[in-house]
């Protein structure tokens, strides 16, 4: 079963109405957590759960549906043989909409399992062993039930859930040093180490331009340099006067018409004669 | 958990009987370890024995959530339903509650609304 099947409702539900954490296991497996608490704290708590479902089916009395009222929150409990959907909500007048979803949830991750199962030939429920329970004893069938014909019992199968392994990291096998020329005249096939890779990935037609082992540049390509523009001329440098200062560290010849300064003439005070 | 629907109707209570037939919500009263009920002594004694269950129940989900006081709790068995709820105006040090049976899935929010009617009558 394909886990974007299983995340997206539950994350529907999650983000439903006042449903601030959830959980679906089977029995004491957790399948998909999304509570806000600790691990080993919802391990504990679905454990419970179980204690107390069993408990009751040690009665022959079968639970599949649990509400629980705190001043902090409220818990509902959907269970269906040993699938449980936990819920945690906010408003108690929440509990019948959320109980239905879940319900409906449920029925339908049984049908999917119950698909999938006969799909691959397998009868429903055949790999789903109950994790054993300890110090609660689950109610014996009698065998005079178990031989009598009737409908086959759909349990539903276990998730199973291929375990996430890393992908191998890539092997990188040191290549010899390579001289390297400029000239494309001396360009020269190097030996090339062999590369590891799936069986699916080698190609049984040769690649046209290769050779066994070896790598030839099968259509080299040439760079064109583009025409030079003529250089402009540089000017002269001035040669140092006699000083040992250049032009351009002197001040500048003024021209024979050309005033020493704009600048206008300064004032003469006017002076005031007084009679 | 109905077994009083087994047993033949005219040893039953009156009102036992009626709740029965019109499938209605039988209350009970509980405080300082003692049941009472209006449905007959049996049908008293059949919620006492599940009370005491429903309220250690309570408390393990209370302790493992480190949720705090106790609200209600109610479960379906089937075609029944049954549970119980803290009366928020009895005293803290003596706590009354009031519980319900009832032979249908009666929607949730309609038994916790019937044992506020009944806390209110």
């Amino acid at each position: 079963m394909n886990i974007e099947s299983l995340e997206k409702p539950l994350q529907m539900l999650r983000k439903s109405g006042t449903v601030s954490g959830l959980c679906l296991a089977r029995g004491r497996e957790i399948i998909y957590n999304l509570f806000p608490f600790s691990e080993e704290r919802v391990a504990d708590f679905i454990g419970v759960i179980d204690d107390i479902l069993l408990h009751y089916q040690g009665q022959n009395r079968h639970i599949d549906q649990m509400a629980f009222g705190f001043d902090g929150g409220n818990s509902v409990v959907v269970a269906d043989a040993e699938l449980r959907l936990v819920v945690f909500h906010m408003r108690d007048d929440e509990v019948d909409f959320i109980a239905k979803a879940s319900r409906a949830f449920i029925v339908d991750y049984q049908t999917a399992l119950a698909v999938i199962a006969m799909s691959e030939g397998r009868r429903p429920g055949m790999a789903s062993p109950r994790p054993a329970v300890t110090g609660v004893t689950a109610p014996v069938q009698p065998a005079a039930d178990i031989l009598q014909p009737g409908p086959p019992r759909l349990d539903p199968p276990a998730l199973v859930i291929p375990p996430v392994t890393e992908p191998a990291p890539l092997e990188m096998a040191p290549l010899p040093p390579v001289p390297v020329s400029e000239n494309e005249s001396d360009f020269i096939a190097a030996p090339a180490a062999p590369v590891p890779g799936p069986p699916s990935l080698s190609s049984p037609r040769p690649i046209p331009g290769r050779t066994t082992g070896r790598v030839a540049v099968a259509n080299p390509v040439t760079r064109v340099a583009p025409a030079l523009k003529p250089l402009r001329p540089v000017p002269p440098v001035a040669e140092p006067d006699d000083d040992g200062l250049s032009a351009a560290g002197r001040m500048a010849k003024l021209a024979p018409s050309q005033p020493e300064s704009t600048l206008p003439p300064p004032r003469v005070p006017r002076v005031i004669r007084k009679f | 958990m109905e077994d009083t629907n087994n047993s033949t109707l005219s040893d039953q209570n009156e009102m036992l009987r009626d709740a029965l037939e019109r499938r209605i919500p039988r209350f009970f009263r509980a405080a300082a370890g003692s049941a009472r009920g209006r449905t007959g002594r049996e049908d008293t004694e059949k919620f006492a024995e599940d009370l005491m269950t429903l309220q250690e129940c309570s408390q393990i989900v209370r302790e493992r959530l480190e949720m705090q006081a106790i609200s209600y709790a109610l479960f379906y068995e089937g075609d029944s339903a049954f549970g119980y709820r803290f009366d928020p105006n009895s005293h803290p040090s003596r706590p009354e509650l009031v519980g319900t049976m009832v032979n249908r899935r009666l929607p949730m929010r309609e038994m916790l609304a019937a044992m506020n009617e009944f806390l209110n009558e």
